[in-house]
């Protein structure tokens, strides 16, 4: 896996005075899978949302594609066009709630992208189909359980065929007896190919349907490799601390 | 001379009727250009645009905080004259005009309120998932946050109109012949004060009325749309 698709260099953040991240390096294979770790407040979500441009980093660069942009001076018209190299699926499913489910995936295709209606319905419904949810394509978000809901974000993400999938904890605001499906259904995204940035505080699912981990500590990369190794035999201190922690005490107050 | 004449108040309302277009022409403005003004206003609040969101902050709430009918007076005799200061001449307007500024200015203050709230009610996540899905700010507000805000603030922009209905009244102490301005006129000429004011009263709770049930009305048409509605899992 060699052709690297993302490529990120030195992006430094700052809300204030505090530095959330300071100089993160990333490259991401296409159609590989990476799942990101970390405590709390080490910067994953905001991460995601640079490479999303939801945020607006104070520097770095960024390559998706043949597409480079330096993140701190972006005009409007190129983040935008890299904005749309990236999809996201958000940890609060955040679905447009007077919108139907079919809305919801066509919004970003029609307004977003100006493709032809009748087209972008095909698409959304070719995306619900892939999450399960096309019989559900005309009910409203409220009508729907979070589980379902969340296969309606990653509905949405998907039709927009970005070529990075970013997905921000994905299952962290499911119910328990809900997580597992739609890691199940994450891990054949993955197996089908598509290329994805995954927050998760599901270290089995990391382990077993991940190309290879990012442990991200404080604004920085602290380690990573594949998910046998860094599991398996963590080098750094911060890793081994923050897997044991996981593994003897899984109060999850520390991850949230 | 009975001290008081109900059939007076039958014979006063189809009098009072006729003036009922200079009352509704008030409120009809007032709450148009309220309402294009009160967006303004709150956008610029919620998206704390430079200057801007200051400015409206102090209209706001001196438009909320002073009697509508001091701001009648400022808007009537203070108006032309900063305007003749810098050189425009409206001394000969329409005292209904400036009727006109009066309400929808209050109005705007009033609406804007109800709708910064709203916008502030609709859930955060759901613009950066407009974003993430490639809308602009604007289409973001247009299409996302806006139809929901719309839902949430429809019950107290109501609320505003039917005080509006009510403040618009005040409008006779600029010689205004509106429903109250001409109930004044009847009660004076006939020496049925009472009476005057009393089928006054009556059109403007008939009024009222009408104005909640249309209301009611475009709550329920939009139910479906309000977030809070739940249906059926
Ligand atoms: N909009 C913001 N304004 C100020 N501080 C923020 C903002 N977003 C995140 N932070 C801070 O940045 C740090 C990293 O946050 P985040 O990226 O959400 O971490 P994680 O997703 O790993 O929990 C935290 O300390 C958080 O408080
Ligand atoms: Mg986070």
């Amino acid at each position: 896996m060699s052709d690297i698709i993302l490529e990120l260099r030195g992006l430094e953040k700052s809300f204030g005075k505090r530095s959330v991240l300071k100089g993160v390096d990333l490259r991401i294979a296409k159609g590989e899978t990476v799942a990101l770790l970390g405590p709390s407040g080490s910067g994953k979500t905001t991460l995601l949302r640079c490479l999303n441009l939801l945020e607006h980093a104070d520097g770095g660069t960024l390559r998706i594609e043949s597409q480079s942009l330096e993140l701190h001076r972006a005009g409007k018209k190129e983040s935008l066009q890299m904005c749309r190299r990236t999809a996201m699926v958000f940890q609060h499913y955040d679905l447009f709630l007077n919108k139907t489910v079919l809305q919801n995936v066509t919004e970003g295709l029609v307004i977003g992208r100006k493709i032809p209606a009748k087209e972008a319905a095909q698409t959304a419904m070719d995306a619900l189909e892939k999450v399960g949810m096309a019989d559900r394509a005309n009910s409203r978000p409220q009508q729907l359980s979070g589980g379902q809901q969340q296969r309606v974000g990653i509905a949405r993400a998907l039709a927009l065929n970005p070529a990075v999938l970013l997905l921000d904890e994905p299952t962290s605001s499911l119910d328990p007896e809900r997580v597992q499906e739609i890691l199940d259904l994450i891990a054949v995204l993955a197996k089908s190919g598509a290329t994805m940035l995954i927050v998760t505080h599901e270290m089995a699912f990391a382990y077993e349907a991940s190309d290879r981990v990012i442990f991200m500590d404080e604004g920085e990369i602290v380690e990573q490799g594949p998910p046998r190794e860094v599991f398996g035999n963590p080098q750094q201190e911060r890793t081994k601390q923050f897997i044991t922690r996981f593994l003897n005490n899984k109060s999850p107050g520390y991850f949230i | 001379m009975k001290l008081f004449e109900p059939e007076a108040i039958l014979r006063f309302l189809p009098k009072l009727l006729t003036a009922l277009p200079v009352t509704l022409g008030i409120v009809l403005i007032a709450s148009a250009a309220g309402l294009l003004l009160g967006l303004l206003l709150a956008l610029s609040r919620v998206e704390r645009l430079p200057v801007l969101s200051q400015l409206a902050a102090v209209m706001v709430s001196f438009l909320r905080g002073t009697p509508v009918l001091v701001q009648m007076f400022i808007v009537y005799y203070g108006l032309p004259l900063l305007l003749n200061t810098v050189g425009v001449n409206i001394f000969s307007w329409d005292k209904i005009i400036f009727i006109y500024i009066t309400y929808s200015l209050n109005c705007a203050a009033f609406f804007s309120e109800s709708i910064r709230s709203a916008v502030l009610a609709v859930p955060k996540g759901q613009r950066d998932a407009a974003a993430a899905s490639g809308l602009s700010r604007a289409q973001a507000y247009r299409r996302i946050i806006l139809p929901q805000s719309a839902v949430i603030a429809l019950p107290s922009v109501g609320m505003t109109l039917t005080g509006l209905l009510q403040d618009s009244s005040l409008a006779f102490s600029l010689g205004i012949l509106d429903v109250m301005g001409r109930a004044n006129a009847l009660g004076a000429v006939t020496s049925r004060v009472l009476e005057a004011y009393a089928a006054a009263a009556i059109l403007f709770i008939a009024l009222t009325i009408v104005f909640e049930q249309a209301f009611r009305g475009v709550q329920r048409k939009l139910a479906p749309q309000n977030h809070i509605a739940k249906g059926t899992a």
